[in-house]
Order: C-alpha cells, then sequence, then structure tokens
C-alpha cells in the first residue's frame, strides 16, 4: 500500500467536523467582539427564519382545532393595534425525518429549535440544539404508555423513546425554561409548504450538481420547488465544502426565502388558506396553541421583522472521551439559556 | 467544483480592499477547509481559535496579497502553518496519544467507511502516527500540505515561502522516513 494514501486514510481519521460555532470566528477579522451574535448582514439573521417558518407552521394548527372558519375573520381584523402575547414565549420547534413508508414510531428529530418570542417584540431568539449532543433525558413514558427510565443519552433520543413530550422535558430541564408551546413537522410537510408557498428564491452561489441529493441547479437567483428546497438544504456532499457548517447556512438561507414569502401572504386570506392545508398533515402542534395564538406570535414576528432575530447554535465542544458525541459548552450555553428565561 | 471558486479568490481579496465585507466570503469558502486540516494535526479543542486567528491575519495583510495568484488556499495555509508550528511539541504529542488510546486493530469509534480501509492497513496506523510525531516540523508541514492538503509541489512553495527544490527534498526525506517506519513492522508493498 502507498504510504502517501495510507497517511489520507489516517488524516481522516484524525479529522474532526467544523462546529457551526466556527462562523463566529468570522467576526475577529473585523474586529468585532467574539461571540456577538447579530449583525447587519446577517449571517444569523435567518434566524426568524426558524421562528416565522415555525410560525408559518403552527398556521395549520387552525385546522386541526376546528377554527379554521375563523381564520378568514381572524385574519381580516388584524389591523390597528398590535395584540402581543402576554408574557415571553418560548416554543420548541421539531423537524422530523419520516422514513418514507415507515411507521411513525421510526421518524428521529433531524432538527431541534427553541425560539424566545419577548412579550415586547424586540429580539427574537432562535437557537439550535444540535442533535447529538449528549444530555440528561428524564423519566419519560413511551409511546407504548411504558416508562422509559431517564439516562444520558443524544438528545434526538428523547424523542424516539418518548415523543415530542419526552423532548419537551428534556429540553426544559437541560434549559432551565418553561416550554409554553410545541410544534413538530416533517420534512414532508416542509416541501409541500414550500410549494403552497409558490417557491422560494435562493441565490446559489455556484452551479449544484449532487446526484446523490438529485439536485441539479445553475447559479444565480433561482426559485426552488419543496422538492428542491429541502434537497438544498438537506444536502451534506457535493456543495460547499460538505462542512455541516455550510448544511446549516443553506437551511437558514430556504428560511429566510420562506419568510419573505410568508409575509407577503399575510395579507393574502387566500394564499393563507392554501398554505394551511398543504401543511396540515405534516403539522402536530400542542392544544394549548390556540388559532388566536398563532396568529398573535404572527403578529409579532410580522412587525418584528427578519433584522432583529438572532439565529444561534448552543455552544458546544465534543465531547470528552467520545468525537462523535457532543457535549453543551459552559458557561457558554447557561449565558445563552438565561436570555431564554 | 474547485476550478470555478479558485478563479476569484483574488477579485475578491482585491473588492475586499475596497469593501471589506467581501473578505466574508472568502471566510465561507475555506473556514471548513482550514478547520478540518487543522482538527487532524492538533485536535478540534484549538482548531477553531487557529482558523479565527489565521483569517484575522489574512484579513490584515490582504494588501499585500499577490493577485497574480487566483487561488487563496496556498496562502491561506501558509499563515495556517506558521500558527500550527508553534504548537509542534503539543502536535506530536497528540499523535503518540493517538496511537496508544487507538485500539491496535479494530477502530470501535469510526463510523463504517473509516474502517474500510482494513484490519491490516490498521494495524500500521500506529507505527505510522508515530513516524509523523517523529519528524522535524519543516518536513510534516511539507508531508501534511501533500498528503493532507492535497497541494502541488509549486503550491507548498508558494505556502511556506521556500524554493521549490526545498519542498521535493523535505517530502523525500519525510516520507523515506514514514516508509521505514511502515516497512520495519509490516511490509505492505509486496502484496
Amino acid at each position: 500500500m502507498d504510504d502517501l494514501k495510507m497517511l489520507r486514510d489516517l488524516g481522516r481519521d484524525l479529522e474532526h467536523e467544523p462546529p457551526a460555532s466556527l462562523v463566529r470566528q468570522r467576526d475577529r477579522m473585523y474586529g468585532r467582539r467574539r461571540g456577538r451574535l447579530s449583525g447587519p448582514r446577517g449571517w444569523l439573521v435567518l434566524g426568524v427564519a426558524a421562528a416565522v417558518t415555525a410560525s408559518a407552521l403552527l398556521v395549520p394548527r387552525l385546522m386541526l382545532t376546528g377554527e379554521v372558519d375563523q381564520l378568514d375573520s381572524l385574519v381580516g381584523t388584524d389591523v390597528g393595534e398590535d395584540p402581543k402575547p402576554a408574557k415571553d414565549l418560548n416554543i420548541l420547534v421539531l423537524g422530523t425525518d419520516q422514513r418514507s413508508g415507515g411507521r411513525k414510531a421510526r421518524s428521529r428529530s433531524d432538527t431541534i429549535i427553541v425560539a424566545h418570542i419577548p412579550a415586547d417584540g424586540r429580539e427574537v431568539l432562535v437557537a439550535s440544539v444540535p442533535r447529538d449532543v449528549v444530555v440528561d433525558v428524564p423519566d419519560c413514558r413511551g409511546r407504548d404508555g411504558e416508562t422509559v427510565p431517564g439516562r444520558r443519552t443524544m438528545i434526538n433520543q428523547s424523542f424516539t423513546d418518548g415523543g415530542v413530550e419526552c423532548t419537551r422535558k428534556t429540553v426544559e430541564n437541560l434549559a432551565g425554561i418553561t416550554l409554553d408551546h410545541t410544534v413538530v413537522f416533517d420534512f414532508k410537510s416542509f416541501k409541500r409548504v414550500i410549494d403552497a408557498l409558490g417557491g422560494v428564491e435562493v441565490l446559489i452561489q455556484k452551479d449544484v450538481e449532487d446526484p446523490k441529493a438529485k439536485l441539479r441547479l445553475r447559479s444565480g437567483f433561482q426559485t426552488l420547488n419543496g422538492e428542491q428546497a429541502l434537497a438544498y438544504a438537506r444536502a451534506r456532499y457535493g456543495l460547499g465544502d460538505g462542512s455541516d457548517l455550510k448544511r446549516i447556512e443553506r437551511q437558514q438561507q430556504v428560511m429566510q426565502a420562506a419568510v419573505k414569502k410568508l409575509h407577503a401572504l399575510l395579507g393574502d386570506p387566500a394564499a393563507l388558506m392554501r398554505l394551511v392545508r398543504e401543511g396540515v398533515s405534516g403539522v402536530e402542534a400542542d392544544k394549548k396553541l390556540t388559532a388566536v395564538r398563532a396568529l398573535e406570535i404572527l403578529r409579532v414576528l410580522k412587525r418584528d421583522g427578519s433584522q432583529s432575530t438572532a439565529f444561534l447554535t448552543v455552544p458546544w465542544k465534543p465531547a470528552p472521551g467520545d468525537p462523535n458525541r457532543l457535549v453543551l459548552k459552559q458557561p457558554e450555553a447557561e449565558r445563552l439559556w438565561q436570555t431564554f428565561r | 467544483m474547485v476550478t470555478s471558486v479558485r478563479s476569484d479568490d483574488s477579485a475578491l481579496i482585491a473588492e475586499s480592499l475596497r469593501r471589506p465585507e467581501a473578505f466574508a466570503e472568502l471566510f465561507d469558502r475555506y473556514s471548513g477547509l482550514l478547520y478540518r486540516y487543522t482538527s487532524r494535526r492538533l485536535g478540534p479543542e484549538s482548531a477553531e481559535d487557529l482558523v479565527g486567528d489565521t483569517f484575522a491575519i489574512a484579513f490584515a495583510k490582504r494588501a499585500k496579497y499577490d493577485p497574480d495568484y487566483t487561488d487563496a488556499r496556498p496562502w491561506l495555509f501558509g499563515i495556517l502553518t506558521k500558527l500550527i508550528s508553534r504548537h509542534h511539541r503539543r502536535e506530536a504529542a497528540r499523535y503518540r496519544a493517538w496511537e496508544r488510546s487507538a485500539p491496535p486493530a479494530v477502530h470501535v469509534e469510526s463510523p463504517a467507511d473509516r474502517v474500510a480501509s482494513g484490519v491490516t492497513a490498521q494495524a500500521s496506523r500506529g507505527e505510522l502516527v508515530l513516524a509523523l510525531a517523529s519528524l522535524s516540523a519543516g518536513d510534516r508541514d511539507v508531508l501534511l500540505l501533500v498528503a493532507w492538503g492535497d497541494f502541488t509541489y509549486e503550491e507548498v512553495a508558494r505556502a511556506l515561502n521556500i524554493p521549490i527544490g526545498t519542498v521535493r527534498s523535505r517530502l523525500n526525506r519525510a516520507r523515506r522516513k514514514v516508509r521505514a517506519a511502515l516497512g520495519e513492522v509490516n511490509p505492505l508493498e509486496g502484496e
């Protein structure tokens, strides 16, 4: 065997993927303080993205609660005063990758987001929690009603074990916060929502040719349909440098584009209804999340605008002794959670 | 894919003189690449800081960038290599520690695709990594820029600001040592 080839194999074994937090190093070039979370040109701006897309997905709640008939009037009356949620809200948003043809029980949480919407609507915070961060999962009720004893494991295991309720408990425990609402959507509904929005316009940096993701795009501004947007947001290879960092950025790019479209739709009840119909089957929200509440949140976010939302990843580091797992980095993570309380 | 990216690094750097934000694009292009390379040599703990340092230095020196070179990677890796060389003892210690902690035959923690290279190769990993630890800093820089950075001799010469003949002689010496270390234990050439 060739010594250079062996050396390359060895290199791959020694290699680590860049953490999402790497992007913060970018600000150091301009002498900005490290860890500063919002900036004018917004690599993180997009956060809203998450929040508003989440809210876009809250809208389907209207149908689930049978309040759909009120939608027109609710949207119609939305002029004048800006009703605000009475208190700060924390919302847990989970994106799941339900395997096609698989049973529900086999879906995994692929994206874990905690959104903080302050009552004054000033700065919305959206934090994603890396899915393989190791945390204490409390005792949970399993999907068949049995008790799953608490243990230390990857955070997305909590969803596999006990569904959204278990992840909610886990995150509340981890962050020391109360989660007021939960929203779960699968990627199929993501696709349909994008299509219902009429596609999203994204700036493609350079031609994309990724047979693995069945994705082929020319550079420049392109309107992606749901299928393409999902492939673009999730693809790990054949795009950029293949890092997870790039993947997160693309996800944000798509979310941001969706937000733009959504804002335009807020004044268009018919289009909103279409969105609701398309998104509804793949979205589950908790019972307290009524139509009125969802609209309140949407209004806060709408007025708030994407510029004042910070998107961040909860600070983490490789787990000691196991480079394939992560743990939260303290005290940075704790400092972040404090802003959610 | 990479070729299209290469063409305009120098244009980007030129633009960043008027519009400093343009430099962020360079960061987006290569920070992941630099991170991975650094994580191989020094581990993930300090890689983030070193990548940040590299770009901070590059940004400060961008006015001196030679626009004839369209690909900025050799330049960035040159800065990075200098930063890494301050840690060459720690680098060697990392390789030795890795050798001690890695199970000799089957590397359990690795994903399946990494194991594909096989158990025989795995057995001589230890020798390989110890050989890396024993190289002089200059030889190791050249060898790893070629093997892990995928740079040509010309690019390595540019990155390290040394004559191309020196690149060749360092690389030859380094590979001789590595092959000797491998050959003594596990002569695979005969396969």
